[in-house]
């Protein structure tokens, strides 16, 4: 404790020394046009443009703060939002979870530029394939709670919107190099050009990672690399805007799953590789109407490859979409749309996983309506949607959602929503066959257990009501809060047969205890979420977040045991405190202290976590960036053994980089 | 409520550390010196600026008032009033409309549009069509769609985009000072 009451002074009140280089700056009523365009403006203006109409808990994690994060993974990034529980499992994989059931990541979508990365059949979300060029993310708007209506089934406790930049923005070159002590080289290049109303840009991307720890002296077999290549051109003419892109990543990473071919169910774990690739083609047509109305169509097409020691696993999804954004009258904002997207997925069991069926191909069709009114002369504003989505292999799901928006005065806003939701059963919930070898049982038959999915699997439901608040004091303080409660229902859980069932398996009787999948729980979920933003001075800025959350489980007739249930693997509160100088120059520190709480139930301790970052112009296009994370501890453990994977300790490191413009 | 007191009692050392954060937030806002600019209020200043090099149509009452509103930055707004309300701009007083609803805009002379959300500046841009406003807001799209002024930042700087087209066509004029030092788009 109070090591961290100290890392917390010493970051708030390190004066930042406002007279490190800046030229005086002058009364803003009195400056002329020139001296306003030359004052160096360090927080991106688009940081200020917060959602202050959105009645939702919403975070966006601006260009500018990802690049002064010093972070180089997008599931690293993700700690930047509050109410983001982000957990490193091993080198390379991650659990990422919005207000609990972070075991596995089930009930978050992300999405990039409009894209799922969701796999459906492992109901997760694998980072280690998901290699987007930070330079080039424009922003990653983290929606907490339900975003069924807009989203569709799946956005569960919230949606991960990640958002390129245009190639409009993206012009020229950027080349940047660097290696560190656990991420251990990098390379990216990019290159973006234009003619008239037509921008592209090209990319690639290349980076190795090392291995993390099992105890201070021995070393873990998780290291990994991947290679990432892509394009995206934007034209424009008119009414009309085109946007056009591709990309593809192949990678290794030695997940360290169990072995289970082992003669113990508790097999070592095994250092063999994966495989992965991974491509996609997007395609967008946006026309805007004389009226203001907007038509928006998109197409998709994604396959995904891993060949891993649990199966063999191949996805292709073909996707079509379609919005319409308009305005009736002064009162009214209206947006409609549907969709089409058809799966294939095939996933192949390997060793002692099986999956029945093997192959699914669902089509989901999807439709939904939201209507924005204004009311009592600009004050308020009710909006009401509501998406219907349709599987042919997951049934149908519908989500509505109400919300309201209260503009009590110029510089507070007061909201509220009410929503329902929905996460349809995944291959796995429904398919699983897992048998481990047969052991001794009892009456010395054999005895073998395992899991065994449910074909009846229901839907997993959320009834959620939150609250928001958000004052600007002065335009130099910042506040969004919000409260929420969650009421859960048919929560999965895996039951264990109440007696072992008796057949005969190689012509010797055999008990046969699996536990079931099965939809018996309950649950009520409460929390608070705050942010905070402080502009110091011109050049330091101070922002800051913290998150608590409880879980009231009700077990009713289910027997699981599993921990996850009962606390969602969600430590009990989180904070972050982050602070940002320009030091003149082009020259920028920014140093960042996060708290993650103790996990009671697993019996894991939290941590704290110091990382700064460097940034140093060596001469006008070339800069040097050092970073460094985990300053506090030399290893650390985020996680608890959960879904086969191996967990490691991740220890201390830094990296040292060069980036190019020109 | 109950259990949200219950929530808080239990987490004792959250509430510390909230405490701690909040003492350090108020103290250090008492303390922020005078030389500083935010964002807001560089964005404020070219606002007031776009407004002092603009003209517009002859008025039957030659002296009203001159309305700067904003939409969707209580930040700015805010920055704008302390700037510019009271001042006087070509004999006109200055009035920062504060919580313009949607249907009065029309009595807006300037309309700053924040958000990153295209398609509500558009329906507005729509909406106003014809009406003599000097509209406003952020990056370069927004010129080259109907709107007027598109507020950027370019290495480290705020700069601007001006479509003078549009302007000319509702009848508000922009002073050649501006268009020397802003970026000229077309539609």
């Amino acid at each position: 404790m109070r090591k961290e009451l100290l890392a917390i002074s010493a970051v708030l009140s390190l004066a930042p020394g406002v007279a490190w280089g800046q030229a005086r700056v002058p009364d803003l009523a009195q400056a002329t046009l020139e001296e306003l365009m030359n004052i160096e403006v360090t927080s991106a203006s688009r940081r200020e443009q917060r959602a202050d109409d959105v009645p939702a808990s919403i975070y966006v994690i601006s260009h500018e703060e990802i690049r002064r994060s010093g972070l180089t993974s997008l599931a690293e990034v993700l700690r930047l939002a509050p109410g983001v529980q982000v957990s490193r499992v091993n080198s390379n994989k991650w659990t990422v979870s919005v207000r609990g059931f972070s075991a596995p990541t089930s009930k978050l979508l992300v999405l990039v530029d409009g894209r799922s990365i969701y796999n459906p059949a492992y109901s997760t979300v694998y980072w280690d394939t998901e290699d987007v060029m930070l330079e080039d993310v424009d922003r990653i708007e983290v929606i907490r709670g339900p975003g069924g209506a807009m989203w569709g089934a799946n956005a569960m406790n919230g949606v991960i919107n990640i958002i390129t930049r245009p190639a409009t923005e993206t012009r020229g070159g950027l080349a940047r190099v660097g290696g560190g002590t656990f991420d251990a080289a990098d390379a990216g290049f990019r290159y973006g050009g234009g003619m008239g109303a037509l921008s592209y840009r090209v990319f690639a991307q290349a980076a190795g990672h090392a291995a993390s720890w099992l105890t201070s002296d021995t070393r873990a077999h998780d290291s990994w690399r991947s290679v990432t290549t892509g394009f995206r051109s934007d034209w424009s003419r008119g009414r009309d805007a085109v946007m056009l892109q591709a990309g593809a990543t192949v990678g290794q990473q030695r997940p360290m799953w169990f072995d289970t071919s082992a003669t113990t169910s508790s097999g070592e774990a095994s250092l063999a590789q994966s495989n992965t690739h991974v491509g996609h083609a997007l395609g967008r047509w946006t026309r805007s109407s004389a009226g203001g109305a907007a038509l928006q169509v998109q197409g998709y097409f994604d396959t995904n490859h891993r060949d891993e020691l649990i199966g063999l696993y191949d996805r292709r999804t073909w996707d079509v979409d379609a919005q319409y954004n308009a305005s009736f009258g002064p009162r009214h904002a209206f947006v409609a749309g549907g969709g089409y997207r058809y799966l294939t997925e095939t996933l192949e069991g390997r060793g002692l996983y099986r999956f029945t069926p093997s192959r699914v191909r669902p089509g989901i069709s999807n439709g939904f309506a939201q209507d924005s009114v204004s009311l009592a002369g600009g004050r308020a504003e009710v909006t009401l949607g509501a998406k219907f989505e349709h599987s042919t292999y997951a049934g149908s799901a519908f989500q509505p959602n109400a919300r309201l928006l209260w503009k009590a005065t110029p510089r507070q806003r007061v909201w509220t929503a009410a929503a329902r939701a929905v996460r349809t059963p995944s291959l796995v919930d429904r398919g699983l066959q897992l048998e481990y070898p047969a052991i001794a049982g009892p009456f010395g038959l054999p005895l073998v257990t395992g899991a065994v999915g449910n074909p009846d699997q229901r839907n997993e439901g959320l009834i959620n009501l939150e609250a928001g608040y958000r004052i600007n004091v002065s335009g130099r303080l910042t506040i969004d809060a919000v409260a929420f409660r969650g009421w859960y229902d048919d929560l999965q859980t895996q039951e264990p047969p109440v007696a072992p069932s008796m057949a005969i398996v190689n012509g010797l009787p055999t008990l046969i205890a699996l536990a079931r999948y099965d939809n018996l729980w309950r649950a009520e979920t409460v929390g608070i979420e705050v942010a905070a933003r402080l502009q110091m001075t011109h050049a330091w800025t101070i922002d800051g977040s913290m998150s608590t959350f409880g879980m009231t489980p009700h077990a009713g007739r289910s027997l699981d045991t599993n921990p996850a249930l009962v606390d969602g693997n969600t430590g009990a509160q989180q904070w972050r405190l982050h602070s940002s100088w320009s030091l003149g120059g082009d020259r920028l520190f920014d140093a960042r202290l996060m708290r993650v709480g103790r996990l009671a139930q697993a019996g894991l301790p939290g941590y704290t976590r110091l990382d700064a970052r460097l940034e140093w112009p060596l001469a006008r296009r070339v800069s040097a960036v050092g970073s460094g994370q985990n300053l506090l501890d030399s290893l650390h453990r985020e996680s608890v053994p959960d879904g086969g994977l191996t967990v490691t300790q991740l220890p201390r490191s830094a990296t040292l980089g060069l980036v190019w413009r020109f | 409520m109950v259990w949200a007191l219950d929530m808080i009692a239990r987490r004792r050392r959250a509430l510390l550390v909230a405490g701690a954060l909040a003492l350090g937030l108020a103290a250090a806002t008492a303390v922020a010196g005078a030389e500083d600019v935010t964002p807001a209020a560089l964005k404020a200043a070219f606002l007031y600026n776009f407004a002092k090099f603009t003209e517009w149509p002859v008025e039957p009452a030659a002296s009203t008032p001159l309305h700067l509103c904003i939409l969707n930055d209580q930040a700015a707004e805010e920055a704008l009033a302390r700037l510019a309300g009271g001042a006087s701009i070509n004999g006109r007083a200055v009035i920062v409309m504060r919580g313009v609803a949607r249907e009065r805009l029309r009595s807006c002379h300037l309309l700053y549009l924040a958000g990153d959300d295209a398609h509500s500046a558009d329906a507005v841009v729509a909406e106003l069509q014809g009406a003599a406003i000097l509209t406003v807001s952020d990056g370069e799209r927004f010129p080259r769609h109907g709107g007027m002024v598109g507020l950027l930042i370019e290495g480290n700087r705020m700069r601007f985009a001006i479509n003078p087209e549009t302007a000319q066509r509702s009848g508000v004029r922009l002073s050649s000072r501006l268009l020397s030092l802003a970026t000229i788009v077309n539609d």
